[in-house]
C-alpha cells in the first residue's frame, strides 16, 4: 500500500470503529471491536515506522485547507513511535474496561474519538494543525460540544488557554520562515522566548493529570495517559526536534532544569502524603513528565535518549496507572514501582542515561538533585507499596509484566521506538550508546538492566514483606482551585465604567488626530 | 454677482431653516423645500448644472408625504435639549465650514451644504414627531453625500443616483409587509448567482454612463455574503436595505459608496433608540472626516480620513441592538476603504484598531449582552488592520460567524439537530468561529506585537464568554431548514477556509 494511504490507516480504522459505535444496533457490541481496532491501528502505526529508514522523515500534504497549516502528516520516528505507544495505551485501557464492572456508561465512541484526535496531535505536519489538533483533542476528551458545560469546565479552559502557546509559536515561525510546517523550518526559526512559551502546553498538561479528580473507584480513566500525558511528552519532544535539541542558552537551560527538577520533588513529596493511591498515581506521573523536561533540556545526545526513553515508557505506565489494578494484585504492585525513579521502575533507565553523559564536576551538579528527587519518588512508592498475592488477573498483569520486562530487557524497546525518537530530535552518533539483551552501554559505562531489576525486585519484595512502616509524616494538600462562579450574569459595573472607557477612547482618538 | 447669489442663498436657507424649525405644517414643508433649493444652488456652483439632478430624489421624498402632523408643544427640557442639540450642530457645521474651505466654494454656500446636513442629523437625534425623523434622515445623506461631492467631478448618473439613495429611507413609510412575497428565493437566487459569476470569472469593472463598478472577485464575494446575510436573518422589509449596500460594495464612486452606506443604514434602524443614535454618529464621524480631510494637507488628512474610519465603525457596530446585517455592512464598508490604504498609513491605523479592539475587550468584560459579538468585532478590526490575506479572510470568515449566530440564535430541534446546533455555535474546530479567530490572531502575529497581544487577550476573553453569558432556555420547536444550512456552512466552510480565500482571490 502507498505510504500516502498507509498513514491515514490508523486514523480510518479508529473513526470507522467510532461510526461504528453510534449504530444503535451496534452500540452494545462495539467493547469488542474498539479495542480489535484500536490496537490495529497500533500495528499499522508501528509497520510504517518499522518499514522508515533510520532518521527518515517523510510529510504528506493532503489538503490545502488552512492558510499557513496544511492537512499534512509527518511520518518520523518520534511520530510514529508514540502514535504506536498511545495507540498500545489505549488498547490496553479498553480492555481493561471491558472489564471493569463499576462504570455502566458506554464511552467507546468517545474514546476511539479521542485516541483518533490524539494521534492527529502527533502526527501532525505543522505547528498550527497541532494547534488544531489539540483543540480537537479537548473537545474529544470533553466532550463538551456546549461550551457552558460544568463538566470539566476549569481543565478544558486551563488546556485551552494554554494551547495558545503553540498559536503564537505557529504565528512566529510563519513570519520568520514564511511557514509553520516541521518540514523546512530552520532551527533558529522561533526564537528561544517563544520556545519557552511552547512548555505552556506541556505544563497544563502535567498540571491537569496531577490536578484533575480521580476516577471513582473501579473505573477505567481513559483520558490522563491517552489524551494528556501522550500528547504532551510528543509536544515536547517535538519542541526539541524544532530546536534541533539544543532549544535553550545555559542560562534558561539552568532555570528550566531547576524548575523542572523543583517541581518532580514537590509532586513525590505530594505522593509521599497522598491519602489514596490514585491520588499517589497521579502525583508520581507529573514528577515523571516533569523528570522528562529535566532530562529533555540538558541537550546532549545520551540525554536525548534518555529524555525519550522516558517520555515513552510514561505513556505506558500512565495507561497502568489508570486502569486501577485492585489492591494487593501483582500490577499494583508493579505499577507502583514503575512509577518510582529507581530500579526496577522503567523511568530509571532514562534517567541512568541522562547521568551517564557527564563526568567530573557537571555530573555532580546534574546527579545530586537527579538523585535528591529520585529519594523522595522512592519515599513516596515506599508508602504506597504492598505485597502483591500470587493470582493472575487479565489484562492488568500482562501489562504491569510488559512494563517489567521494559526495564529488565530494554532493548527491543530501545531499538524500535526509543531511538528512532530521540534520532529525531536530534543526530545520534553510533557510538553513543550500545545496547543489547542484558543492559545498555554508555561510553566506558556498562549497566546490566536485567541484573540490576531482578536484584531490585528480590530487594523491593522483602520489603514488601516486613512491611515498613508508612511515612505519614508529611501531609501536603493540594486540590483543583474551583473557578469563580462565572456562571451567574456579572451585575453591571454602571455608567461610570463604561463612560470613563468611552471618554478615553475619544480623547486617544483626539490625539491620533492631532499627531 | 456671484458674491450677492451667494449671499442670496444664504439667506434662502437661512429662511427655510428658521421656518421649518419653528413652524409647522404647510410652513415646515416650504421651509424644508427651500432649505433643499437653496443647497442645489450651492451644489450648483460647485459641479455644474448635474446638480439639478441630485434634488429630485430628496424634493420628492421630502414634498410627496405631506405636510405631516401639527407640532406637539413641548415642555421644558425636550425644548432646551432639542434648541441645544440643533444649536450646537449647526454653530459646529458653520465652523467647520468657515474654517476648512473646499476648492473655490464660496464660504456662504459651504455654511448651506453643511447646515443641510447638521440639520438632518439634528433631527434624527432630537426628532420631535416620524415625520421629522424622516425628512432629518432624507436631508443628512442628501447633505452629506453633498458635501463628498465637492472634492470630485460628478457625472450626471451618479449625482441621481446619490439622490435618489437619499430618498430610499422615505420608502420604510410605505406599506410594506413584514415579508415580502418569494423575498427569500430571490436573495437565495442572487447569492447563488453571485457565487456562480465568481467561479466563471467576470470582467474586473463594469460601467453604466459615468457608473462605474467593480465586479472583481473580493467584491463580488461581499455582495454573496450580503445576499447570504439577508437571506439568513430575516429581516423582513428591512431586507430592502441589502440592495443600497450591494451598491456600496460595487461602486468606485466615494459619495455613492457613503450615500448607499447611509441609505442602508437609515432602512436598517428601528424607529427609537440609543443605537440609532450612535449608528448616525458613526456616519457623520465617517463623512466628517473625509470632507474636512479635503481641506487639510496629506498627512493630517490621512490622520483625520483613518480616526474617522476606526472611529465611525465602532459607533456602527458596537450598539447593543444594532443588526447584524448593519454590522456587516459597516465592516463590509472598512475593509473596502482599508484596502486602498498606504503603506505608511498602515502602522497608524493598526494603532487605532488595537485602542478600538482594547475598548470593545473592556466593553465585553464589564458591560453584559452580546459580549461574544463584540469579541469577535475586536478580533474583525485587529486582522482588518493587518491589511494581509490572511486577516481579510479572518474578517470574512468572523462576518459569517456572526451572521451564523444570529440565524441560528433561535432554532430549536432535537437529536443530530441539536447537536449540530450546538457544535456550529461554540468555539471549536471546525466551526467557520475558530478559523476565523485563529486566523485573526495568526495575521496580528505575523504583523505586529501590538495587535499580536490585543488579539490574544480577545480570544482569551471569548474563551471565557461562555460562562459569562446566561444560557438561553433550550428551544424545542423544530429545526428550521435554514438554520440547518447555516449550521452546517459553518462546518463545511471552517474546515477548509482556504476555499474561501481561493474563491474570493484573496
Amino acid at each position: 500500500m502507498p505510504l500516502v494511504y498507509q498513514a491515514l490507516l490508523p486514523f480510518a480504522i479508529l473513526l470507522g470503529a467510532a461510526g461504528l459505535a453510534s449504530l444503535p444496533d451496534l452500540r452494545q457490541r462495539v467493547g469488542a471491536i474498539a479495542p480489535a481496532a484500536t490496537g490495529l491501528a497500533g500495528v499499522a502505526a508501528l509497520v510504517v515506522l518499522l518499514e522508515l529508514k533510520p532518521s527518515e522523515r517523510v510529510d504528506l500534504v493532503y489538503l490545502r485547507a488552512f492558510p499557513g497549516a496544511d492537512l499534512a502528516v509527518r511520518l518520523d520516528g518520534l511520530s510514529l513511535a508514540f502514535g504506536a505507544v498511545l495507540l498500545a495505551s489505549a488498547t490496553g485501557l479498553m480492555l481493561a474496561r471491558l472489564r471493569a464492572t463499576g462504570d455502566r456508561r458506554n464511552p467507546w465512541r468517545r474514546w476511539l474519538l479521542t485516541a483518533a484526535a490524539a494521534l492527529g496531535v502527533v502526527l501532525a505536519g505543522n505547528l498550527l494543525l497541532t494547534y488544531i489538533a489539540l483543540q480537537v483533542l479537548t473537545l474529544a476528551w470533553s466532550g463538551a460540544l456546549d461550551e457552558t458545560a460544568p463538566r470539566t469546565r476549569t481543565l478544558r479552559l486551563v488546556q485551552q488557554a494554554g494551547d495558545l502557546a503553540l498559536l503564537i509559536a505557529a504565528g512566529s515561525a510563519i513570519r520568520s520562515a514564511g511557514t509553520s510546517a516541521f518540514a523546512g523550518m530552520p532551527a533558529d526559526a522561533i526564537g528561544p522566548l517563544v520556545l519557552l512559551l511552547l512548555l505552556v502546553p506541556v505544563a497544563t498538561r502535567v498540571a491537569t493529570v496531577v490536578l484533575a479528580p480521580p476516577p471513582p473507584r473501579g473505573t477505567v480513566a481513559f483520558v490522563p495517559a491517552v489524551a494528556w500525558v501522550a500528547p504532551g511528552a510528543a509536544l515536547f519532544l517535538r519542541v526539541l526536534s524544532l530546536a534541533a535539541g539544543r532549544p535553550f542558552n545555559r542560562p534558561v537551560q539552568v532555570v528550566v532544569f531547576g524548575a523542572a527538577l523543583l517541581a518532580a520533588a514537590g509532586l513525590s513529596l505530594w505522593a509521599v502524603s497522598a491519602h489514596s493511591w490514585p491520588r499517589f498515581a497521579a502525583a508520581m506521573v507529573g514528577a515523571q513528565a516533569a523528570m522528562v523536561v529535566a532530562i529533555g533540556v540538558l541537550q546532549n545526545p545520551l540525554a536525548t535518549v534518555g529524555c525519550a526513553w522516558l517520555a515513552l515508557q510514561l505513556v505506558l505506565v500512565a495507561g497502568l496507572a489508570s486502569i486501577q489494578p485492585s489492591e494487593e494484585s501483582a500490577a499494583r504492585g508493579i505499577a507502583t514501582l514503575s512509577l518510582g525513579l529507581i530500579p526496577p521502575a522503567t523511568a530509571f533507565t532514562g534517567v541512568w542515561l541522562a547521568v551517564a553523559s557527564f563526568s567530573g564536576g557537571r555530573l555532580l551538579a546534574v546527579g545530586i538533585p537527579l538523585a535528591l528527587v529520585a529519594g523522595l519518588a522512592t519515599l513516596a512508592v515506599g508508602r504506597h507499596l504492598s505485597l502483591p498475592r500470587l493470582s493472575f488477573r487479565w489484562p492488568d498483569d500482562l501489562w504491569a509484566a510488559i512494563i517489567l520486562v521494559l526495564a529488565l530487557l530494554p532493548a527491543p524497546f530501545a531499538w524500535g521506538l526509543v531511538l528512532p525518537t530521540a534520532r529525531t530530535v536530534r543526530s545520534i552518533p553510533a557510538s553513543t550508546l550500545g545496547i543489547d539483551w542484558l543492559g545498555l552501554v554508555a561510553g566506558s559505562l556498562r549497566w546490566p538492566t536485567l541484573l540490576v531489576g531482578l536484584t531490585a525486585l528480590a530487594v523491593w519484595a522483602g520489603l514488601a514483606r516486613l512491611r515498613l512502616p508508612a511515612f505519614s509524616g508529611l501531609r501536603l494538600s493540594l486540590a483543583l482551585p474551583a473557578l469563580p462562579r462565572l456562571t451567574r450574569p456579572v451585575p453591571s459595573a454602571g455608567i461610570s465604567w463604561l463612560t470613563v472607557t468611552w471618554v478615553a477612547y475619544a480623547i486617544l482618538l483626539v490625539i491620533m488626530v492631532q499627531r | 454677482m456671484s458674491t450677492l447669489i451667494a449671499w442670496g442663498l444664504l439667506a434662502l436657507f437661512a429662511a427655510g431653516f428658521a421656518a421649518s424649525i419653528l413652524r409647522d405644517r404647510w410652513v415646515r414643508l416650504i421651509g424644508m423645500l427651500a432649505m433643499l433649493g437653496a443647497a442645489t444652488g450651492a451644489l450648483w456652483t460647485a459641479i455644474g448644472p448635474v446638480a439639478g439632478l441630485w434634488v429630485v430624489a430628496p424634493g420628492l421624498a421630502t414634498a410627496v408625504p405631506g405636510p405631516g402632523p401639527a407640532r406637539r408643544r413641548l415642555v421644558f427640557d425636550p425644548l432646551v435639549r432639542r434648541a441645544a442639540v440643533i444649536g450646537f450642530l449647526a454653530a459646529a457645521a458653520t465652523l467647520a465650514a468657515l474654517k476648512f474651505p473646499i476648492g473655490d466654494l464660496p464660504r456662504p454656500l459651504a455654511v448651506v451644504l453643511w447646515n443641510l446636513g447638521a440639520l438632518g442629523v439634528s433631527w434624527i437625534v432630537v426628532a420631535e414627531d416620524a415625520r421629522e425623523s424622516l425628512s432629518g434622515t432624507v436631508l443628512a445623506i442628501a447633505g452629506g453625500a453633498a458635501l463628498l461631492f465637492l472634492g470630485s467631478g460628478p457625472g450626471g448618473l451618479t449625482v441621481l443616483m446619490v439622490g435618489a439613495l437619499a430618498a430610499v429611507p422615505a420608502l420604510t413609510v410605505l406599506p410594506v409587509p413584514g415579508r415580502v412575497r418569494g423575498q427569500e428565493s430571490a436573495l437565495l437566487a442572487a447569492a447563488g448567482l453571485t457565487v456562480l459569476l465568481l467561479l466563471w470569472g467576470t470582467p474586473s469593472a463594469a460601467g453604466v454612463g459615468d457608473l462605474t463598478f467593480s465586479l472583481r472577485p473580493p467584491a463580488l464575494l461581499a455582495v454573496a455574503i450580503l445576499f447570504l446575510s439577508a437571506w439568513a436573518l430575516q429581516p423582513g422589509a428591512r431586507g430592502l436595505a441589502v440592495l443600497p449596500a450591494a451598491l456600496m460594495v460595487l461602486t468606485t464612486s466615494p459619495a455613492l459608496r457613503w450615500a448607499a452606506l447611509a441609505a442602508t443604514v437609515a432602512l436598517l434602524q428601528e424607529p427609537e433608540g440609543r443605537d440609532r443614535q450612535l449608528a448616525w454618529a458613526g456616519l457623520t464621524l465617517l463623512a466628517t472626516s473625509v470632507v474636512l480631510g479635503d481641506a487639510l494637507d496629506s498627512a493630517p488628512r490621512l490622520r483625520l480620513v483613518l480616526v474617522g474610519l476606526a472611529g465611525g465603525w465602532l459607533l456602527l457596530t458596537a450598539g447593543r441592538r444594532t443588526s447584524v446585517l448593519q454590522a456587516t455592512v459597516a465592516t463590509l464598508f472598512l475593509l473596502i476603504q482599508t484596502s486602498s490604504v498606504a503603506s505608511g498609513a498602515a502602522e497608524r491605523f493598526q494603532l487605532l484598531a488595537v485602542a478600538t479592539g482594547a475598548l470593545l475587550c473592556v466593553l465585553l468584560l464589564i458591560e453584559p449582552g452580546d459580549r461574544r459579538r463584540r469579541g469577535s468585532a475586536g478580533l474583525t478590526i485587529v486582522a482588518l488592520a493587518t491589511l494581509t490575506p490572511t486577516g481579510t479572510l479572518a474578517t470574512i470568515l468572523l462576518v459569517l460567524d456572526t451572521i451564523l449566530m444570529e440565524a441560528t440564535a433561535d432554532a430549536g430541534g432535537a437529536g443530530a439537530w441539536r447537536h449540530l446546533r450546538t457544535l456550529s455555535r461554540s468555539g471549536w474546530p471546525p466551526t467557520i468561529a475558530f478559523a476565523g479567530r485563529t486566523l485573526a490572531v495568526l495575521a496580528a502575529i505575523e504583523t505586529s506585537t501590538l495587535l499580536a497581544v490585543v488579539s490574544l487577550v480577545l480570544l482569551l476573553a471569548l474563551l471565557v464568554v461562555p460562562l459569562l453569558e446566561p444560557q438561553p432556555a433550550q428551544a424545542t420547536a423544530p429545526a428550521p431548514r435554514r438554520g440547518i444550512v447555516m449550521a452546517a456552512a459553518s462546518l463545511a466552510i471552517g474546515l477548509v477556509p482556504g476555499w474561501l480565500g481561493r474563491l474570493g482571490h484573496l
